[in-house]
């Protein structure tokens, strides 16, 4: 069994009457990439400030490398890697010194931090930004200079805090990649994101939060199989009978069944071949038929059936 | 010393506006040791006129009037021609011309008193007012005189006793400005700079480690807190010092003999008791800031208003009361008032009150470092 990196146990943290944090339990293991997925308001950044430290809770504990975090664990902190929601950089100072200021908050000996500093630039491909100042990067490599700033002492647990937001396609595939390279290099990652196609993407194990409390955790198939939708079948079909819809419904698996304007969205709960039953279906009746879409519920969906709302527009839909 | 690093290089970004103040307060400097020196010079006296007369008057009037007006004013002939008459009023060689004429006496005894005398003036000078204020002036004296009964003689003898007395004027602290040394001026308006400089430069800095943001991700890192506070600390005592060092490395260059006299060492220590003040309220300051943006006009106001408010650029001795009471509560206030008693005094063992004066100005500086703190850990505790 791997090392847990951190442990959350029944943590509250309070705001005057609002509960951020409502006993939350997580933990997270060593080399795995932990996604903390959520709406916004649902505590994901209040957990991480605790996790870290900068905020003080209420109730629980919060352990890091099996060590109780407290302010002044710098032995602990010398091996946490951040890169919060917000930019966090000197706009007065160029690309290269933000990083060497950051790395040199970790390292002293000069060396070696100029070493992680050019390790950090060509992870992050800054190297033809270095002499620039932040102001002159566009939104997606202030992102990845946020990121190599908090990466380049090369720190056993990182913590990206939605570090992808407001940031172009490009950028995002880039700092993806670059996350599940650190990684692979042995670094476990917490990442924090409210869209679900990225954490579906990168992270081994996710657990979602609402309202401060972590309502589902485990690996993406365990959260999908968790939940009654299975399989989402959309069929252009064009003069469906009521008898026939009904028929549909009445197939293996299928639990729920919508006809509207020639579009036909049929709901499996889990089982094999459900599309092939379908239209072997409109094959025996000589329905005729155009696209067909098959779609594996998403974790949107997981989050829907259990809180009864969205959890956030796709990623074609963020901003 | 990363941080330490990092202070100086967010600091060389403002440097160009550092430098603008070190501009403006040497160009102020310069500008007021120069005029003041220039007024010095000069004692109060009554405004001279010169006055071209022509007396006709055979009697005592007219050579009694000439003989007033000669006392305060440039007496001279009138040219002969009018063309040289035109000339001389032309080129200011004459600002008024008085024709007192023949029968003046007689008439003015017998009670005539208007229209008697012609005054001519060059238009749009207000020689006319001076002249013609000091003709009537002597002439209604002796006027109420002869009305009263005294005879002429008696009368002119009165009214010249009369207008002989002259009001006392005197500058206030002219004693003082007059034998002022330039390093006086030099060092009287370093409070508006050095506020200026601190808030624009200090305030830059401590604005961006303690943004928000910025100050979650030092607080993440490894670094001990005492090591993180130490070397901003550092930071700023060393910017506070290399200040220090700039302006009085300039004293020595504009007024080297008063720097390295007891007076000049009085006044040194009141320039850097007063920079560590302005640093401390910079660091106060900064923890109202919100962007960066605003930094520049938020040093020019409180340059602006600590300086007015604590006598800088408006001596004291003219401010009312009320604003006297409330400078009190200026450091620059006390600043002022130990540079003007550093001229007052003798020498180093005469200097009680000066050290009073600039024990003031350390109180303000340690209030401003623990309003700062103050400030700070409220913030801190509506974050958590």
């Amino acid at each position: 069994m791997a090392e847990k990196v951190v442990e959350i146990e029944n943590l509250v943290k309070r705001y005057r009457e609002l509960v951020a944090l409502d006993h939350l339990c997580l933990s997270v293991e060593e080399g795995e990439i932990f996604g903390l997925l959520g709406p916004n308001g649902s505590g994901k950044t209040t957990a991480i400030n605790c996790i870290l430290s900068l905020l003080k809770f209420d109730k629980g504990s919060v352990r890091v490398f099996g060590e109780e975090m407290r302010p002044d664990n710098y032995r602990v902190k010398r091996q946490i890697g951040v890169a919060m929601q917000n930019v966090a950089v000197f706009g007065e100072l160029t690309v290269q010194e933000n990083i060497d200021y950051f790395c040199g908050l970790y390292i002293r000996e000069k060396e070696l931090r100029r070493q992680c500093v050019e390790d950090a630039i060509a992870f992050s491909g800054l190297s033809e930004f270095r002499k620039f100042y932040p102001g002159k990067l566009s939104g997606g490599l202030l992102r990845r200079l946020n990121i190599a700033c908090g990466v380049a002492h090369k720190p056993k647990l990182i913590i990206l805090d939605e570090p992808t937001v407001a940031v172009d396609p490009q950028s995002r595939n880039r700092i993806l990649e670059g996350i599940q390279k650190l990684n692979r290099e042995g670094a476990t990652v917490i990442y924090t994101s409210h869209y679900m196609e990225e954490v579906e993407q990168i992270c081994g194990r996710i657990a979602i939060l609402d309202k401060g409390r972590c309502i589902a955790s485990g690996t993406k198939e365990e959260l999908k199989s968790m939940i009654k939708t299975g399989e989402k079948i959309r069929i252009e079909a064009e003069g469906l009978t009521p008898v026939q819809e009904k028929e549909i419904g009445e197939l293996r698996h299928v639990y729920q069944v919508g006809y509207q304007d020639g579009m036909l969205e049929i709901r499996c709960s889990g089982g094999k071949h459900n599309l092939a039953h379908i239209l072997e279906y409109f094959g025996k009746n000589e329905i005729g038929f155009g696209r067909v879409y098959a779609e594996q519920p998403t974790l949107n969906d997981v989050f829907l059936e259990i809180t009864g709302k969205e959890l956030r527009d796709p990623v074609g839909g963020q901003q | 010393m990363i941080i330490f690093k990092a202070f100086f290089k967010i600091l060389k970004k403002n440097l160009t506006g550092i430098a603008l103040y070190v501009v403006i307060y040497l160009a102020i400097t310069v500008f007021v040791s120069v005029t003041s020196t220039e007024r010095a010079d000069e004692v109060f006296s009554k405004e001279a006129m010169d006055i071209g007369l022509e007396n006709r008057d055979q009697g005592r009037l007219g050579a009694a009037l000439a003989g007033y007006l000669g006392q305060s004013n440039a007496v001279k002939k009138i040219p002969e021609s009018r063309e040289e008459l035109c000339d001389a009023m032309y080129y200011r060689e004459i600002d008024y011309v008085l024709k007192i004429p023949e029968d003046f006496t007689e008439r003015f005894g017998a009670g005539e008193r208007e229209g008697l005398i012609e005054g001519t003036d060059v238009p749009g000078s207000a020689a006319s007012f001076f002249v013609e204020h000091e003709v009537d002036g002597f002439l209604k004296t002796v006027g109420m005189y002869l009305d009263a009964g005294i005879g002429m003689e008696r009368a002119l003898q009165l009214a010249e006793e009369d207008m002989g007395v002259r009001a006392d004027v005197s500058f206030l602290s002219r004693d003082d400005a007059r034998q002022m040394p330039v390093g006086y001026y030099y060092f009287q308006y370093l409070p508006y700079v050095f506020i200026s400089i601190m808030v624009l430069g200090v305030g830059a800095a401590m604005m961006s480690f303690q943004d928000r943001d910025m100050d979650g991700r030092n607080k993440c890192a490894s670094m001990p807190f005492f090591s993180r506070n130490l070397q901003i600390f550092l930071g700023c005592a060393a910017f506070t010092a290399a200040v220090d060092a700039v302006f009085l490395g300039m004293a020595c260059g504009s007024c080297a003999e008063y720097l390295f006299s007891a007076k000049g060492a009085l006044s040194a220590v009141n320039a850097v008791i007063f920079s560590i003040c302005a640093l401390s309220l910079a660091w106060f300051l900064s923890g109202f800031l919100k962007n960066q943006e605003t930094i520049v006009g938020f040093s020019n106001l409180a340059g602006l208003s600590f300086s007015f408010l604590g006598g800088v650029f408006v001596p004291m001795d003219v401010m009312g009361e009320t604003a006297r009471q409330i400078a009190r509560f200026v450091p620059s206030y006390w600043y002022e008032k130990a540079n003007g008693e550093i001229q007052k005094a003798g020498g180093l063992a005469d200097a009680g009150q000066i050290w009073l004066d600039f024990l003031a100005v350390a109180m303000f500086a340690l209030a401003f470092f623990s309003m700062g703190l103050l400030a700070r850990r409220m913030k801190l505790m509506r974050a958590q």
